[in-house]
């Protein structure tokens, strides 16, 4: 999909409109839009390296529909309250991008059901429940959510988060190895800036759905949505 | 106090159809190219098409100057599509709730623009019209170069347009009325107002021989030295000559298009305060700007403001209403109302 960023004076945006170019991607002009979608939403819940995973992700599966591109301040778990917010601007196919962090993915789901009582509510249990799709209304609009819960069965993990598949790659490349009780983001930090774009630049030359699989998924549900 | 509540234009300038509720202070938002600036225009003809806001200016001047691109001075931009395929624009203004409507109407060669006061008809009956005969003739002019061929005085509300192009007509406005506005003590009033802003503690402002027989206007500090107008700030200019002409033209309605420029939120502060005196006074502001800064500094500052975000989808004009709380919790939400 191409990508349009509701803020576009945001760091997070800049850095956005820019990662493409410096990871030496083709074509990567093309992933960005400079119109808004105004019914396609992809709401980055934790930030940064998020937006990097999913615009890499959006531009490999090089969809023509526009996605809108949000960065809320308020993180985490704490957004769930403004989703019908989203949809009083419009917003009827929308994208949530969220970390596990140390929670259940039970926990994450029950939580959403509990503040937007959605109509449906349907668990992917050959992603091990990390996608979502609900149906949910807000007054005469209605939208369809598509929770994705990053982070994958690794026990080593500390905690579950958009870096556990990254460094996941990177062990699969030979660039690290992964310790027992490893903290994904400070591992990530820790690896220093050459390392983390030699990780990034590694998804063009490989199989996505193998390592951001509830992600892919949900970008590709979503937009055959879209298109229907 | 007189007001317009509600503003509706059909075929005018890049506008099929539109409506805005206008406020006592309406900031007007949105992506560039979406009739901000269009709005303000169809406001402005209410001062009358050919009556001066300041010095060599009037309305018809700054719609043609504003538009001007090579030699071209028409105003045919005023209908939507240059006339090609509708011959007819409207703008209906509410007011104090009597309706009066605008006719811009295209013949093969000139423009004319006729004003129905207190009018009952609807918008259809008038774009069908095939003549117009009873309605009073505004102004009528050549389409191409903007000759004015015929014009009366009609007006039913004072306006006055704000935008960083008119300052030196503001100035040579000034220097045609300095009596008058030396004796409304708007010179001493408005060089101790900008003294808040800027680090030199003025006094007055005046009119002095500058040398070489030529005149200059001056902000006259207190330890005597003196500093002509065009030499200060762009922004501190600006809010300067703005103060002068509103204090001394009272209009009902003031029009600032791109409010924003030139001014850092220090004078963005002052600016929103003293709007916030003049709708406290019973007067009328439209604003346009890019700024969400300046967008939350004016509509805290000024009570009952509204901010409008527009949007012109294939000439249609959408608005939607916001509170400046509601702006912040979208940008805390990571959208900005602007784009």
């Amino acid at each position: 999909m191409k990508i349009f960023f509701t803020q576009p004076s945001h760091r997070l945006s800049i850095d956005g409109r820019q990662i493409l170019k410096r990871l030496d991607f083709r074509n990567w002009k093309e992933t960005y839009s400079n119109k808004p979608s105004r019914r396609n939403l992809i709401i980055i819940a934790n930030g940064s390296p998020d937006h990097i995973a999913i615009i890499i992700l959006l531009h490999l599966l090089n969809h023509r529909e526009v996605v809108d591109m949000a960065f809320p301040k308020h993180k985490h778990l704490a957004i769930i309250d403004y989703i019908p917010k989203y949809m009083e601007e419009d917003y009827e196919n929308i994208i949530l991008i969220i970390d596990q962090e140390t929670l259940k993915i039970t926990e994450i789901h029950n939580h959403i059901k509990n503040k937007l009582n959605p109509n449906q509510y349907e668990e992917n249990k050959d992603l091990n429940n990390r996608l979502a799709k609900a149906i949910i209304t807000h007054g005469n609009r209605k939208a369809t959510l598509y929770i994705t819960i990053n982070g994958i069965e690794d026990k080593r993990f500390t905690k579950h988060t958009i870096e556990d598949h990254l460094l996941k790659l990177a062990e699969k490349k030979g660039l690290i190895k992964i310790k027992e009780k490893t903290d994904p983001k400070e591992t990530w930090k820790n690896l220093g800036k050459e390392k983390q774009e030699k990780i990034l630049k590694a998804i063009k030359e490989s199989e996505i759905y193998e390592i951001f699989p509830q992600q892919v998924e949900a970008i590709i549900i979503s937009h055959i949505d879209i298109l229907i | 106090m007189t007001k317009i509540e509600k503003i509706y234009l059909r075929y005018f300038r890049g506008i099929i159809k539109g409506e805005v509720e206008l406020a006592p202070l309406t900031i007007l938002v949105g992506p560039n190219n979406t009739g901000k600036t269009s709005i303000l225009e169809a406001i402005l003809l209410a001062h009358g098409v050919t009556n001066p806001l300041v010095t060599n200016l009037t309305p018809l001047d700054v719609l043609s100057s504003l538009h001007e691109t090579l030699s071209s001075k028409g105003l045919d931009h005023l209908i939507y599509g240059y006339g090609s395929k509708h011959k007819r624009a409207i703008i209906r203004y509410t007011i104090n709730s009597k309706t009066h409507d605008l006719i811009i109407n295209v013949k093969p060669l000139e423009i004319e623009i006729r004003l129905i006061a207190n009018s009952k008809q609807t918008i259809e009956d008038l774009m069908l019209r095939k003549t117009l005969e009873g309605e009073a003739l505004m102004v009528s002019f050549t389409r191409f170069t903007a000759e004015k061929l015929s014009s009366s005085r009609h007006s039913f509300l004072k306006v006055m347009f704000i935008k960083d192009e008119i300052i030196k007509n503001i100035y040579k406005y000034m220097y045609n009325k300095w009596i008058e506005i030396v004796g409304k003590k708007l010179t001493k009033k408005t060089a101790n107002w900008i003294s808040n802003l800027i680090n030199l503690d003025a006094s007055d402002i005046t009119i002095e021989p500058f040398g070489g027989g030529v005149y200059a206007l001056l902000l006259y500090l207190k330890d005597g030295s003196r500093i002509r107008l065009g030499d200060l700030g762009d922004g501190v200019q600006m809010l300067i000559a703005s103060r002068i002409v509103v204090g001394d033209t009272n209009p009902d309605i003031i029009l600032w298009d791109d409010v924003e420029s030139h001014m850092n939120p220090r004078a963005l502060t002052m600016l929103a305060d003293w709007l916030s005196e003049l709708v406290k006074g019973g007067k009328q502001v439209i604003l346009t700007t890019h700024s969400l800064e300046a967008t939350k500094i004016i509509a805290k500052t000024v009570p009952n403001s509204t901010i409008i975000k527009l949007n012109l989808e294939n000439g249609i004009l959408l608005t939607k209403k916001y509170s400046v709380d509601e702006i912040s919790e979208l940008e805390e939400m990571g959208l900005d109302v602007r784009v």
